[in-house]
């Protein structure tokens, strides 16, 4: 498992190069919940294992608490409770993608590849599983629709900092 | 900005501010020499390093103050209480024009225009007025305002090798050099300029000798210099003192300066009666070199100014040190084979030992004493009451209490806001106080002083106290307190902290401009200090501020809840005591135990931050300690002391009080840090609510 993440960073690193060069734009696609969702590779800053955390008291329940990545204090926020669609369930693939200074827990990380302009939707006003404040854009992924994720909303530092009971 | 700007602006800034605390203490009614003299000081001062860098804005307007300071200096002009409400706008004038010549804006015509306003005024107090307005017209030429007999001078310059890595220019010199005076014979000495091939370009060869027509002193001559006189060396002597000119051969041994002067016509050839020799020692040249060194003597400062993200960069490379030596003591500690490591353990303790007096010595450097800040707000003190018509002492004590830079600087803009407040808020016209049996001059006092571990700084007032009912009608009004609470006075005076939460009836534009309390409020939790308040009604109120030495590091005390690790600041820290059993039976379901005697109330931590049933068999009382309360923390294991680093939790976590930041341990695990302040505030405030 750790080779498979390591791999992964290379890719990013090789597909980016590439990316200058092409016209159509690059994503990250992982698993959260079963469902298949992609970040713009712009949003986010690195991907790691999933590692222990500090609980932090008194928040909401969808922020996990914070870990310490190379010094730096991150919070972690749980992305499946996010969408309110229950727990992530810690296993041996479970990863944090780092969006944003931000920990976001996730089942696995699946590919990285490009979407040609074409591919790209607007989101549907409703009929889709998480809020639609979250979606930037729907995209055609292997033949089916998944979201592309936007980040700003997601990790909203007002939502965020609620405290509990509030 | 440069380097050399930013020590100008530092300096101005100094000279002003000493400027401003003596025309205020003036206007309390002591005028003393001293007090002029320092204020003729700085306007000269300032003249001088603005001359320097050819600001000549700054210097034709600082020539004015400095020419009526000294006439006030001789006696032959007296200080009206008009005079000085006008020099401190001269003053701020100073500032802008500073300000603006520091950020290389140009000099707005407003500015200007009022400049020549403020000038105007300043010529008026001269006497006689003729000749003053030559004075200002004259600038460029030789100073006559006092009618000194002027003489002549030689002076002879060198300058040290790099002179020119210094940024001054010896065009600059001379230029100042006539704003004083005439220069009547300059003669630059080229005989120490090497041959071309041997010449490096970024040096100083060159050296003068002048003579020099001047009403001043020798020792404004000598200031002129003041700003580079490490990298020029002087000597200054008056014409007629023919014994000097062998002094200066001795000094100079130069073999050609001699026969240079004479053919310069610098001096005569009978001035020199000696020839130049190089052991020789009269008596006369060796008194030269003694009160050279003199000079030097007494010009070394002790302080050294050093720009303080050096020592912000010094202080993140401690905390990672910190943190780093941790981790070997853990090291070292978990060892099984103590017998054999007996030597590494020593050496790891002695490492830490050194280390916190390393630590403590930086922490120290980013220590100042408040008083020059709060002798800021004098000023600000001085126009409010005036502009509202109070008539207010203001007293300030404990200048020299020491707080970490960047919590002086913090704290500024709060405090001359709760100062505002208590002018304009607290202290009553005259008449009403008068008709209120008290002295028609009020007083605020604003104190510091360090209180077991943290420093606090009070703001009192003699004015009308806060209204209970009014703050609580007001708070009910707005929806922030239910009607049947039950408030206890201390809680109804926080009430003024909460955002839209002003009883003043008419809003001035005081107190009505700026920050409101709520961010006063906040800006002091940001440093993790808390704010009270005490009044009585017709007495008074007082505000009461507690702040943390240092923002950086703190001493903790690690400790143990559920699965999270947290640290207790040890300032905050009285004692560690178990829960024994029959205190446990005694407490029942109360929230206390009796320890000695006293009730001690408990705070149990796993419940308030909704940890997991304990699985520990002893339950452990860390006693805390904040001003005058004092609580104990349940929690499940004592692990001992731990040097700490805070690290903000980011924004995220913004909103949770009882926690001020995290620490990364040795093992890279992260502990909570409390905020024991906000913890029994917190403690308290759910407690009332019924809500635990």
């Amino acid at each position: 498992m750790n080779s498979n993440i390591a791999d992964i960073d290379i890719d990013i690193e090789d597909e980016l190069d590439l990316f200058v060069i092409g016209d159509a734009q690059q994503y990250l696609f992982f698993k959260a919940g079963g469902d298949i969702y992609a970040f713009d590779v712009a949003d986010v800053s690195e991907m790691i294992e999933y590692q222990t955390l500090t609980k932090v008291p008194m928040m909401a329940p969808f922020v996990k608490g914070v870990t310490n990545i190379r010094g730096s204090i991150v919070p972690v926020i749980d992305l499946l409770e996010r969408f309110s669609l229950g727990q992530t369930t810690i296993g041996d693939k479970t990863s944090l993608i780092i969006v944003d200074n931000m920990a976001l827990i996730i089942d696995e990380v699946h590919d990285v590849s490009s979407i040609v302009e074409e591919d790209i939707k607007e989101s549907l006003e409703f009929g889709f599983k998480i809020a639609q404040h979250f979606i930037k854009n729907m995209a055609k992924y292997n033949d089916s629709y998944i979201a592309i994720l936007n980040a700003q909303e997601i990790l909203n530092i007002d939502e965020l900092s609620i405290l509990e009971g509030d | 900005m440069n380097e050399e700007l930013e020590i100008f602006l530092e300096d101005c800034e100094d000279q002003l501010q000493s400027m401003e605390n003596a025309l205020l203490q003036m206007q309390s009614g002591v005028i003393d020499e001293d007090a002029i003299g320092s204020i003729f000081r700085a306007v000269h001062t300032i003249k001088g390093s603005a001359g320097m860098f050819g600001f000549d804005d700054i210097v034709s307007f600082a020539h004015t103050g400095e020419n009526l300071f000294d006439l006030i200096r001789q006696g032959s002009v007296k200080i009206s209480p008009d005079m000085l409400t006008h020099f401190l706008l001269c003053k701020d004038h100073m500032e802008k024009l500073i300000d603006a010549v520091v950020n290389e804006e140009d000099i707005s015509p407003q500015l200007e225009a009022i400049g020549e306003k403020l000038v105007e005024k300043l010529v008026t107090y001269m006497t006689p007025i003729e000749e003053v307005k030559e004075v200002v017209l004259n600038l460029n030429e030789i100073d006559d305002t006092s009618n000194k007999v002027t003489s002549l001078w030689h002076i002879s310059i060198r300058f040290s090798k790099d002179f020119f890595t210094t940024g001054m220019s010896i065009n600059a010199t001379f230029n100042f050099l006539n704003k004083i005076g005439t220069i009547h014979i300059n003669h630059a000495l080229t005989y120490a300029i090497p041959l071309l091939e041997e010449l490096l370009p970024t040096q100083a060869y060159i050296g003068f000798e002048l003579v020099f027509e001047t009403s001043s002193s020798k020792k404004e001559i000598e200031e002129v210099f003041e700003f580079i006189e490490d990298d020029v060396d002087l000597v200054l002597f008056q014409t007629e003192d023919i014994e000097a000119y062998d002094m200066l051969l001795q000094k100079r041994k130069e073999s050609q300066l001699k026969d240079t002067l004479i053919s310069a016509k610098l001096a005569l050839a009978e001035n020199f009666t000696l020839e130049l020799q190089e052991d020789e020692s009269s008596v006369s040249s060796e008194a030269i070199v003694e009160k050279e060194i003199k000079k030097k003597e007494k010009k070394v400062s002790t302080t050294l100014r050093v720009d303080s993200t050096k020592i912000d960069v010094l202080i993140n490379y401690m905390s990672e040190i910190v943190i780093a030596n941790s981790k070997i003591l853990s090291l070292v500690a978990s060892e099984d084979d103590k017998e054999e490591n007996s030597e590494l353990q020593e050496a790891a303790n002695n490492m830490k030992e050194l280390l916190e007096y390393v630590r403590d010595g930086i922490m120290d450097i980013r220590m100042i004493q408040v008083g020059d800040s709060f002798n800021k707000f004098k000023r600000i003190v001085n126009d409010t009451s005036q502009k509202i018509g109070k008539d207010v002492e203001f007293v300030i004590s404990g200048e020299d209490t020491e707080l970490d830079k960047t919590v002086v600087e913090r704290i500024s803009d709060p405090l001359v806001h709760m100062l505002r407040n208590s002018i304009d808020h607290g202290i009553e016209l005259p008449a009403e106080r008068l008709a209120n049996g008290k002295s028609a001059k009020g007083r605020v006092d604003l104190r510091a002083f360090a209180d077991s571990g943290s420093i606090v700084i009070e703001i009192e007032d003699d004015g009308k106290g806060l209204d209970k009912t009014k703050i609580l009608a007001k708070a009910i009004e707005n929806g922030q307190v239910h009607p049947n609470a039950n408030l206890s006075d201390e809680e109804i005076f926080k009430l003024i902290f909460e955002a839209g939460l002003s009883t003043a009836e008419k809003v001035s534009d005081i107190s009505g401009r700026g920050v409101g309390m709520d961010v006063v409020r906040r800006n002091i939790e940001d440093l993790r200090g808390t704010i009270d308040i005490e009044s009585t009604l017709g007495k008074g109120s007082k505000i009461i501020i507690r702040l943390p030495l240092t923002l950086a590091i703190i001493d903790g005390f690690l400790v143990q809840v559920g699965n999270t690790k947290y640290i207790i600041p040890l300032e905050n820290i009285k004692e560690c005591i178990e829960l024994s059993k029959t205190q446990e039976t005694e407490m029942g379901s109360n929230e206390f135990i009796n320890l000695r005697g006293e009730m001690l109330p408990l705070i149990d931590v796993r419940k308030i931050l909704h940890e997991d049933k304990s699985i520990y068999k002893r339950t452990n009382i860390v006693i805390v300690y904040f001003g005058n309360k004092t609580v104990g923390l349940i929690v499940d294991e004592l692990l001992g002391e731990y040097q700490t680093v805070i690290k903000s939790l980011g924004e995220v976590f913004h909103k949770i009080s009882g926690i001020s930041g995290g620490s990364i341990l040795g093992s890279g695990e992260i502990a909570l840090i409390f905020d024991i302040p906000r913890l029994i505030e917190l403690k308290s405030r759910l407690g009332s609510d019924n809500e635990l």
